[in-house]
């Protein structure tokens, strides 16, 4: 009985991990990526794709149970109690990068997403509405650098001077 | 039969990658003058055990066809962007527009068996 009890406690407790809150970050870059143009964005290259991500449980759609912890200096994973599934705790991973590299940020899109209809084991495959939500947010971007900022792209832009033509006269310049 | 019938089902639905390209016909002009030619996304689909355990996830070598590679996590932002890239380098067209990434995860079971699918999706224009 006593090891009936352990082996549901064990499932209780990694079903607990398990099932909560997540905050991952992704980068993409590639040189291929880099030769390539933002549309709009003339002077500029792009650098690295992002998508950064967080995601987390909700009693009643509304009190945050355990969300993934957005705050990257911190060792613990989670965070209980506090709703950390918002853009702009997600945005902060984001501007943060932006401002060390000295990057822009263009192309920025924003996707939330509920899961409001939960089954759970003890339902029999019947959902609850808002009894466990799902909640998640994710953001991607594309950082940039300007041409100038980059050595070699500076260089390689550089047109060779011409000799300053003589402009036309003028009409007015005619006329005195 | 049952156990062949659910593995054969296993292996139609499993891990696959593709890329969907919808063509601009004659073009299509942009705000910075530049020309739509092509829409495209990516998508790449895995599934996993106990939501961190790849199962089967598309092979990115292998676009546009059935098939998966085992125990291996290949959905990556870097895996759909190196697709995204070598469908501009086919195309000719170095302009990116209106790029963006998400993913889609649903759940069999709570989360004993999860499936996870990674979109980026881009307009390839040509400067004019």
């Amino acid at each position: 009985m006593t090891g009936m009890n352990n082996q549901k406690f064990a499932v209780a407790v990694i079903s607990a991990v398990l099932l909560s809150g997540c905050y991952s970050i992704q980068v993409a870059r590639s040189p291929a990526f880099s030769r390539c143009r933002i549309a709009a964005e003339e002077d500029c290259v792009p650098t690295a794709h992002m998508l950064v991500q967080n995601d987390g449980w909700f009693l009643f759609d509304r009190l945050p149970i355990v969300c993934g912890n957005a705050n990257t200096e911190s060792w613990f994973p989670w965070t209980f109690f506090k709703d950390e599934v918002s853009m702009e705790y997600v945005q902060k991973a984001i501007v943060r990068r932006a401002k060390m590299r000295g990057e822009r940020i263009v192309q920025m899109n924003a996707i939330n997403h509920n899961a409001t209809l939960m089954s759970l084991p003890s339902t029999q495959g019947l959902s609850v509405p808002y009894l466990i939500c799902h909640h998640a947010t994710q953001i991607s971007v594309v950082f940039e650098k300007t041409i100038d900022s980059i050595p070699e792209l500076r260089d390689a832009a550089k047109v060779p001077e011409k000799p300053a033509e003589k402009p036309a006269e003028t009409t007015e310049e005619v006329a005195q | 039969m049952k156990k062949l019938a659910l593995i054969l089902a296993t292996a139609a639905f499993a891990g696959c990658m593709t890329s969907e390209i919808s063509r601009t016909p004659n073009g299509m002009e942009g705000d910075g003058g530049e020309t739509h030619l092509l829409m495209v996304d990516i998508e790449n689909v895995g599934w996993y055990l106990f939501d961190f355990i790849p199962i089967l996830c598309g092979d990115p070598h292998h676009v546009n066809e059935v098939s998966s590679v085992f125990f291996r996590d290949t959905l990556t932002l870097q895996n759909n962007l190196d697709e995204l890239m070598r469908i501009a380098q086919r195309e000719g067209t170095y302009t990116i527009g209106s790029m963006m990434s998400h993913e889609v995860s649903e759940s069999v079971w709570v989360i004993i068996l999860s499936r996870h699918a990674y979109h980026t999706s881009a307009t390839l224009m040509r400067k004019q």
